[in-house]
């Protein structure tokens, strides 16, 4: 399944979920992708964590919920990788300043 | 791919609308209201001339395009007047669009131009007649300031009155301390050299350091 980047409306409504539970400015940039998704996964709501993956795979809840859930793990990661999340909270957190 | 054509250089009353997107984008984000962010974010796009279908467009596409359009649009001389400490608390006669009226109403008073010729502006041009006007006010007021009495302070202790200058904006202020920072080379002046008669020097800093007299 293609993961698209998401426009920029999306793109903020993806970066003003995850927020809360990225501190952009603490980023070690040492440390590994895996690790990055694995902090936010520690902390994310099922709600918000279901609600980022539908918004990159245009996925519905139901056929989320009959997937394994290392696929689903793999389906969040592509969806934050293919937005550059990164990118998009540095910038998310630009505009107000 | 579609070619994207390069974002314009604004004039004035068009950059004065960037300006008031910019300033409405971040006031917005302040508050946590970011949706219609991406719509200013799409006008500023269309402002500067950018012909394409964004709302389709990877978000960093739309973003990097939106970064050329404020860069194209920055000015290009580096105004001392800038480097102020930019203090923008909100006015309460501040409304969505004031900065063009603000630009208009300033070039006319000072100019007498109408608002075709300050529309054009370029914003380098802009700002440095704005510099201009700003430094030329400031020497009118401090003129004025010199010729008011409210400028000699009496000193007690001398009993005499002391020049008291008007303050200068911070940006005015930094050749004036730099002049200040350089120290002043001393001067060996033989005594039959020196002035005759009774020196009056109207700066008290000076004077306390010349208080020796002029007669050996």
């Amino acid at each position: 399944m293609r993961i698209r980047p998401l426009p920029l409306p999306d793109a903020l409504r993806l970066a003003s979920l995850l927020s809360p539970y990225v501190n952009i400015n603490k980023l070690n940039p040492e440390q590994s992708a895996l690790d990055f998704v694995d902090e936010i996964v520690q902390r994310i709501s099922a709600q918000d964590f279901l609600l980022c993956i539908k918004m990159t795979t245009n996925k519905r809840e139901q056929d989320l919920e009959n997937m394994d859930g290392l696929d689903v793990l793999a389906l969040f990661t592509t969806g934050l990788r293919e937005n550059k999340v990164i990118a998009l909270l540095e910038f998310y957190h630009s505009l107000g300043k | 791919m579609m070619k994207i054509n390069k974002p314009k250089r604004l004039r004035l009353r068009k950059w004065a609308k960037l300006e008031g997107l910019r300033k409405s984008i971040r006031e917005h984000a302040k508050h946590g209201i970011y949706l219609p962010c991406a719509d200013m974010v799409y006008s500023t796009i269309r402002l500067c001339g950018v012909i394409g279908n964004f709302s389709k467009k990877p978000w960093f596409e739309t973003v990097e395009i939106y970064g050329n359009c404020y860069l194209e649009n920055l000015p290009r001389v580096k105004f001392p007047m800038l480097s102020g400490d930019g203090d923008d608390d909100t006015i309460p006669w501040e409304y969505d669009g004031r900065d063009w009226y603000w630009w208009l109403n300033m070039f006319a008073r000072n100019y007498g131009w109408g608002e075709s010729q300050v529309e054009k502006l370029d914003i380098d041009d802009a700002i440095g007649l704005y510099q201009e006007i700003i430094v030329q006010d400031q020497f009118d007021k401090e003129w004025q300031h010199g010729l008011s009495e409210l400028a000699y302070e009496y000193v007690p202790a001398t009993k005499k009155s002391k020049y008291k200058p008007l303050e200068r904006p911070k940006w005015m202020r930094m050749t004036k301390e730099m002049i200040k920072s350089k120290p002043i080379k001393k001067i060996k002046i033989l005594a039959s050299m020196m002035p005759q008669g009774n020196i009056v020097n109207l700066d008290e800093e000076e004077q306390d350091a010349n208080t020796s007299p002029t007669t050996p």
